[in-house]
């Protein structure tokens, strides 16, 4: 039984993992690639249209399509923009505010060791981070160059 | 009937969804996740059902056996599915793992569909944690 539980914990804490900044931004790239992704794959459902008609219709193969509905390989946005065409459908992009709800326990990266990321947000060229201080729970709001940023 | 034991498993805090596992199917799901490494790929699958963002290579409910789905681990010659009861209990979705199957073909078996089968008769008592 404590074997089960100590298993229990294990798998507890497998999917409970913190991720660095960086590895965030991969899994929130991942994402954002997977929602157009989900609204491709509806649109040929509703339209009874098969991947390989779809990879034909923009010059690709199907195993390459499956790949990437799977996951496995990130397409880039020309691609994504290819696969809205052919369906006859254009995308639109929205900003929503619920990410700093729901995923700031996440943001807890090695950069960041001695203080909490609250927030982060980007422009094409600024980084805008809000910290919690783990000292007196202030709040510090800080920007950063973005190139500096990765550089670093 | 009497009903089944399953635990809850994910952290989300997103009360919409909860994924529990079923304890009866708890060593055959440490076994597979771990030897294979497939926590990065169900932690993915997880959060695509979270957001409602799922494609059907990653996530399917099957609509002619009603209240079950799969979540599709990995394709290829093992093919590892992870078949779930799907309930909506008070506006939330509840997806309890029950059944890890190896599936052959395209289309169902008939070993396939007796999991199906299995999973849409079994009740579940949902415990939130370890007791």
């Amino acid at each position: 039984m404590s074997t089960e539980k100590n298993g229990y914990k294990d798998i507890l804490s497998s999917f409970n993992s913190e991720r660095s900044f960086e590895e965030e931004v991969d899994f929130e790239t991942q994402m954002l690639v997977l929602e157009f992704l989900s609204k491709i794959d509806k649109e040929m459902e509703d339209q009874n249209l098969k991947r390989k008609e779809l990879a034909q219709m923009i010059g690709t193969s199907s195993s390459y399509i499956t790949q990437i509905m799977r996951g496995n390989k990130i397409p880039n946005v020309r691609f994504l923009t290819a696969l809205g065409l052919a369906l006859k459908k254009r995308f639109k992009v929205t900003i929503n505010n619920d990410y700093d709800n729901d995923y700031d326990e996440n943001l807890i990266g090695d950069k960041f060791d001695s203080k909490q990321l609250l927030n982060a947000k980007s422009d094409l060229s600024i980084l805008k981070l809000t910290y919690c201080s783990k000292k007196d729970s202030s709040i510090i709001e800080e920007t950063c160059d973005k190139e500096q940023y990765y550089e670093q | 009937m009497s009903k089944r034991k399953c635990i809850r498993i994910d952290p989300n805090k997103d009360k919409k969804v909860a994924i529990y596992l079923d304890i009866n199917c708890f060593a055959e799901f440490s076994t597979h996740i771990y030897r294979d490494s497939k926590e990065k790929r169900l932690e993915y699958i997880f959060n695509a059902i979270y957001r409602d963002i799922y494609t059907r290579d990653i996530f399917e409910m099957y609509k002619d056996y009603p209240g079950t789905g799969t979540m599709k681990l990995s394709k290829g010659n093992d093919n590892l599915r992870v078949y779930c009861k799907v309930e909506n209990i008070d506006s939330v979705l509840r997806l309890t793992i029950s059944t890890i199957h190896s599936k052959k073909n395209q289309q169902l078996s008939k070993k396939e569909i007796r999991i199906l089968e299995s999973i849409q008769k079994r009740e579940y008592e949902y415990r939130e944690k370890w007791i």
